[in-house]
């Protein structure tokens, strides 16, 4: 018999993949898209916050089946920065902004800071105590006073539908220290990496479904050992990467003592993963170097989310032995 | 070690009662394994009975062979080797040609063939043998059949390993005998019987593989002077590390899985088996070639032992299907590219 929180997975997740499975690309700039409110009425920006601050509860690891989710539809980037927005918003207790995001009527961004008084870029955020999260009105993300807007050839280079972020802190911002915020940092490369093996994970899928209809030499290019050997690599690293990535959950789901450092190597093992995306590209071969398929969305929001909040190689060098 | 194990039933804890075994799940088996394995017990030395023939007989086998065979196993006091593979059939293992015939008399089975990589088959006292004994399709024209080593038609040579070891052997049959009642299943039926066998191998094989990875990590990560090995090599063991977790996980997932299995059915599905074979034996190479590497720059260890294991690693993305053959496998049957 299967557990009553088998079935509520089961159930979240089929509704995740409803509404993510809906995504369109959309220009950037229009405020709160319906996704964002549709996400709301589902409850999943408040996922893993609690109640009684403005959140719909459950744990950290159904929190990141939906990130999951998200990510196997290409939708990591509609729903990262508003749930993690969410917990910090919740953790500064500032219960109007966290009402307002999990309702999916505002969006989020969350900078993490390198404690001198400035959030860089969030490509090259460096670890530090201070994280920023600041709400806009429009956009995904409103940057307000000093920040250079965001030109639409700006957007559009990086993707259909998300864009990159600069902060200044002449904007209106609320910072949180990490006394309020204690394990935002760990919660954040969880949702993360559950979000990119989802990418790569969906981009997999779609992959074999079009190796096998390609055909070349008289044959599908999925029968050559070369595209067989390729994408079964992604598979293994896949299957054992998420059952670190929920095993690190579980333990901080369960107050373990262990789950900063599993989190930490968790998301260092899921950054490595994110290669598995451009595997996928070169087993589609031209067609996924195009926007005439959906692999650029997948690959660029994998290789965007290894190197946040934390870049990679410098993670990768906070958890080497004696450091 | 073994006789006193079986004789308080600890031998084959998923193994039915009536045989020896305690009637208990894999999951409690493998547990059983994890304890003895950090107690620092060696695997039971009758590997391939306890492993692969003992739960073909118990799925599959006639009630007779069962109480001939499963109590001496446990009790070590029956070795078994397993005729699977030949010269020309490796990777393409149905292809075997070590054929099996019914004697004039219709009283015995005449079999005749080689073998290669036996295990065990220098101490062996019986083969699970796979060989041809039909003309139909060759996955439908192979039996298992039960075959004493002790016989003049019987010529076994060992082979000696990069490891300097010798635990598998070549074997040659020429016009040797069996009963003809010692065939397990049905004739023609055989890689039936023995792929379902395999699953319930590889579930506690890969059980007792990780559990022993772990263990050399625990190992190098407190015998190294980490600043003396310099940045590569902290990087390497951070991947090893990482490569242990994901295992141990994933392990964790698959034993709940395993919950409700026995010796007489169940264990991992053959993709998942092969995904963790691949993973586990890729990183167990990388964690011993590290360890020897470390060893003989003299930042850990006896490097005597880690050159050891870094050869001994060498085998295991061979063995039991190689990895190139494992990566079709999942491609196929995970992903559902076409063959």
């Amino acid at each position: 018999m299967k557990s009553p929180d088998h079935e509520l997975e089961t159930s979240l997740l089929d509704s995740a993949h409803a509404v993510f499975g809906s995504v369109k690309p959309r220009p950037a700039g229009d405020g709160p898209s319906q996704l964002t409110r549709t996400l709301g009425d589902t409850g999943f920006l408040g996922l893993g916050v609690k109640e009684a601050a403005g959140g719909s509860g459950g744990t950290m690891r159904l929190a990141a089946l939906v990130a999951e989710a998200a990510g196997r539809h290409a939708a990591a980037i509609h729903y990262l920065p508003s749930l993690i927005g969410a917990h910090a918003a919740a953790a500064a207790g500032d219960r109007k902004l966290t009402d307002a995001l999990v309702a999916g009527t505002t969006v989020a961004m969350v900078f993490f800071g390198d404690g001198s008084g400035t959030a860089r870029p969030a490509p090259s955020t460096s670890l530090g105590p201070e994280v920023f999260y600041m709400q806009g009105n429009r956009a995904p993300v409103h940057v307000a006073r000093g920040e250079r807007r965001l030109e639409p050839d700006h957007a559009t280079w990086l993707a259909p539908d998300w864009f990159d972020l600069r902060l200044h802190l002449d904007a209106p911002v609320t910072a949180i220290d990490t006394q309020s915020w204690p394990n935002g940092l760990e919660l954040t490369h969880s949702l993360t990496a559950a979000a990119i093996l989802g990418l790569v994970r969906g981009l997999l899928t779609s992959t074999s479904e079009y190796v096998m209809r390609r055909q070349q030499f008289d044959a599908p290019i999925g029968s050559f050992q070369a595209i067989k050997h390729s994408l079964a690599d992604v598979h293994i690293d896949l299957v054992h990467t998420r059952a670190l990535v929920f095993g690190a959950l579980d333990a901080l789901d369960s107050g373990d003592a262990r789950a900063a450092r599993l989190l930490s190597l968790a998301k260092v093992a899921a950054d490595r993963s994110a290669a598995g995306a451009s595997r996928c590209l070169q087993a589609m071969g031209g067609i996924g170097f195009t926007w005439e398929s959906d692999v650029h969305r997948y690959l660029k929001q994998a290789l965007r989310l290894r190197q946040w909040p934390v870049p990679h190689q410098q993670l990768r060098t906070s958890v080497r032995p004696g450091s | 070690m073994e006789q006193l194990l079986a004789e308080q039933g600890w031998a084959g804890i998923a193994w039915p009662a009536e045989y020896g075994g305690r009637g208990e799940s894999l999951r409690r088996q493998a547990i059983f394994a994890e304890e003895l394995s950090a107690l620092g017990l060696a695997t039971p030395y009758n590997r391939v009975a306890m492993g692969i023939v003992g739960p073909a007989l118990i799925q599959h086998g006639t009630e007779e062979q069962k109480r001939r065979y499963l109590p001496s196993m446990l009790s070590c006091e029956q070795i078994w080797c397993q005729g699977f593979s030949e010269p020309d059939a490796g990777s393409d293992l149905a292809s075997l040609r070590t054929s099996a015939r019914v004697s004039a008399t219709g009283e015995h089975w005449i079999i005749n063939g080689q073998k290669v990589w036996t295990t065990l088959g220098a101490d062996a006292d019986f083969c699970f043998l796979l060989a041809r004994t039909g003309d139909g399709p060759k996955h439908h024209a192979i039996s298992v059949l039960l075959v004493p080593m002790g016989q003049p038609g019987v010529q076994v040579r060992p082979i000696k390993q990069i490891n300097g070891e010798q635990d598998f052997c070549e074997v040659w049959f020429q016009d040797a005998v069996t009963r003809i009642d010692q065939v397990v299943g049905a004739v023609n039926e055989g890689w039936a019987v023995t792929m379902s066998a395999l699953s319930y191998e590889r579930s506690l094989h890969l059980l007792q593989r990780q559990l022993r990875y772990r263990k050399l990590v625990r190992e190098l990560e407190c015998a190294t002077d980490w600043a003396a090995a310099g940045e590569a090599a902290q990087d390497a063991l951070v991947d090893v590390e990482i490569a242990g977790l994901a295992l141990a996980f994933a392990m964790d997932d698959q034993l709940a899985a395993l919950e409700g299995g026995s010796a007489g059915g169940g264990g991992l599905s053959a993709v998942d088996a092969n995904t963790s074979k691949v993973y586990w034996s890729e990183s167990y190479r990388r964690l011993s070639e590290l360890g020897a590497d470390l060893a003989l720059a003299g930042a850990t260890g006896s490097s005597r032992e880690w050159i050891q294991e870094c050869y001994s690693s060498l085998a295991t993305t061979i063995y039991a299907g190689t990895n190139e053959i494992q990566r079709n496998i999942i491609a196929e049957r995970g992903l559902g590219l076409p063959r």
